[in-house]
């Protein structure tokens, strides 16, 4: 999110394409790593962060005692929230992450993840494949899934109940770009560099430099193959 | 037909089911990844490209695979150092003949009894810095509270949580090997007038080598190839120090979907053990035979 910020979604994009001399050595990248590591230094995360495991509700727990005061988290969250801690939940803002003053990131740029369906060229059932996703697409199932799960649809006329993740769809209906989670949209061995380099920044046991050139070097090596 | 042939037949009839899956799961998997990783393959598509040895000359350039390779001589060398005389102090404890010995043996086997799943989702709860049982346990003492599972501190954590689950196995495996040294032995050496501990050094230790090889050997490729605790505890988490040859070719290959690279691991994985444990039974055969 800092390096959206800092030097918004094309920034990440060029990068990413290998458009004209952008590397994943900009300046944006290293700005986020250093604020990152600015921000372990003075504390400002949990002791023992690196090791803290969402899925098991370790830093989870930390929100709904009150011990951490926001989560970047999806819209996920609010239904997780709801159905643990009754109690948070009512007391449960969501912001959008905020903007850095004179960067090229706008508050409209939003990171996030969809799942979609799609169905094999080569099936021996295309009707009845077509037949399940239209059921998994239609009004009645997307609104169950909105109302039991929380789950953002695109499918037309599902009213969202909820006023929290009424504001998540809000914003990203009026966002201009959704960048999908950084580990999903690079390719499989950038994605989990990304993570090896994040983890070792929040550890500070590398520096936003190294991180930036590691990168580079593999977005380099898997460009050449 | 004679009777020889006729034995060899029978014999062969029992052992024909076992052979059967051991052959279908083991054999016929072991030689596939071999195939495989001659192979540059996704995984998921049906193309794979023949690149032969490739995929081994890029381990061997591997830094992380070497990396891995050493936390897993870490994980072997902890086995045998902790695990062992861990076990074997544990069996000598449940083999006397006092009261509580029957509680004590069915208390220490309890971590054996969970699964891998369930105890590591439970160590995680334990070792959480901030709720977790064992920092509160530090707190309470006056101490700092310590971030077990982040940086270098996660290896040591997992180890003691894989030797608090193993010891019971072994403990029990040693235990079993103990009931069958025949106690006119023991009686004997107490009528020359040899104390507890010259029992132990003299007469349990020795007769019970066969049963401490067989365990070491256990041990030994167990940690070579373990993967399950590691995956549970530090699963997705890019800690170098905790990565192992085979959460290492988990990531290759059902991450970056490089299955023919992963299966190189795989396979690397399956000389190295082999070349150990020979190495290690004919050490140990050696001196048993002196």
């Amino acid at each position: 999110m800092v390096i959206f910020r800092s030097g918004g979604a094309q920034t990440f994009l060029d990068a990413y394409n290998r458009t004209g001399n952008a590397t994943f050595e900009d300046e944006s990248f290293i700005f986020a790593g250093q604020k990152i590591q600015e921000w372990v230094e003075k504390g400002y995360y949990p002791e023992g962060c690196n090791g803290i495991n969402y899925d098991t509700g370790g830093s989870r727990m930390l929100f709904y005692t009150e011990q951490a005061a926001h989560i970047v988290q999806t819209n996920s969250f609010i239904s997780n929230c709801k159905s643990e801690q009754p109690d948070i939940y009512d007391k449960l803002g969501v912001f959008n992450y905020p903007v850095i003053e004179g960067a090229k990131g706008s508050a409209s740029e939003i990171l996030g993840g969809g799942n979609g369906y799609s169905i094999s060229a080569s099936t021996k059932y295309p009707e009845e494949s077509m037949e399940l996703v239209k059921y998994l697409t239609d009004q009645e199932y997307a609104q169950d899934m909105s109302d039991s799960s929380g789950i953002t649809t695109g499918v037309k006329g599902v009213v969202i109940k909820d006023e929290k993740l009424k504001l998540m769809e809000d914003l990203l209906v009026n966002s201009s770009y959704m960048q999908n989670f950084y580990d999903q949209f690079l390719p499989p061995a950038l994605g989990n560099l990304h993570k090896q380099t994040t983890y070792d920044l929040f550890g500070l046991t590398t520096t936003p430099e190294k991180a930036a050139s590691d990168m580079e070097a593999l977005a380099q090596e898997l460009d050449q193959k | 037909m004679s009777a020889k042939i006729k034995r060899i037949g029978i014999i062969a009839l029992f052992v024909l089911p076992a052979m059967f899956f051991y052959g279908t799961f083991n054999v016929i998997g072991i030689i596939r990844t071999f195939y495989y990783s001659l192979m540059e393959w996704k995984g998921i598509s049906a193309n794979m490209e023949f690149i032969g040895l490739n995929n081994y000359l890029e381990l061997l350039k591997d830094t992380y695979f070497w990396n891995s390779l050493k936390n897993n001589l870490i994980l072997v060398a902890v086995s045998l150092a902790i695990q062992m005389p861990g076990a074997l102090m544990l069996a000598v404890l449940i083999n006397k003949k006092m009261k509580g010995t029957r509680f004590f043996r069915t208390v220490f086997f309890m971590p054996m009894l969970l699964s891998t799943v369930a105890t590591g989702i439970m160590w995680i709860l334990f070792y959480d810095p901030y709720f977790g049982l064992m920092n509160n346990i530090l707190k309470k003492l006056g101490l700092k509270s310590v971030a077990f599972l982040t940086g270098s501190s996660a290896l040591p954590s997992i180890l003691f949580v894989i030797c608090w689950q193993f010891i019971p196995f072994y403990m029990i495996i040693i235990k079993a090997g103990m009931t069958n040294i025949p106690a006119e032995v023991y009686e004997a050496a107490k009528i020359d007038g040899a104390n507890g501990i010259q029992c132990f050094w003299k007469i349990t230790l020795p007769l019970l080598m066969p049963t401490i090889r067989s365990s070491a050997v256990l041990q030994l490729v167990g940690s070579l190839k373990y993967f399950d605790l590691f995956y549970v505890m530090m699963g997705g988490t890019p800690n170098t120090s905790t990565e192992l040859m085979a959460t290492y070719m988990y990531k290759k290959g059902f991450t970056e979907f490089r299955m023919g690279y992963a299966s190189s691991i795989a396979g690397s994985m399956f000389i190295i053990c082999f070349v150990i444990a020979c190495l290690f039974l004919l050490v140990t055969n050696r001196r048993e035979v002196e």
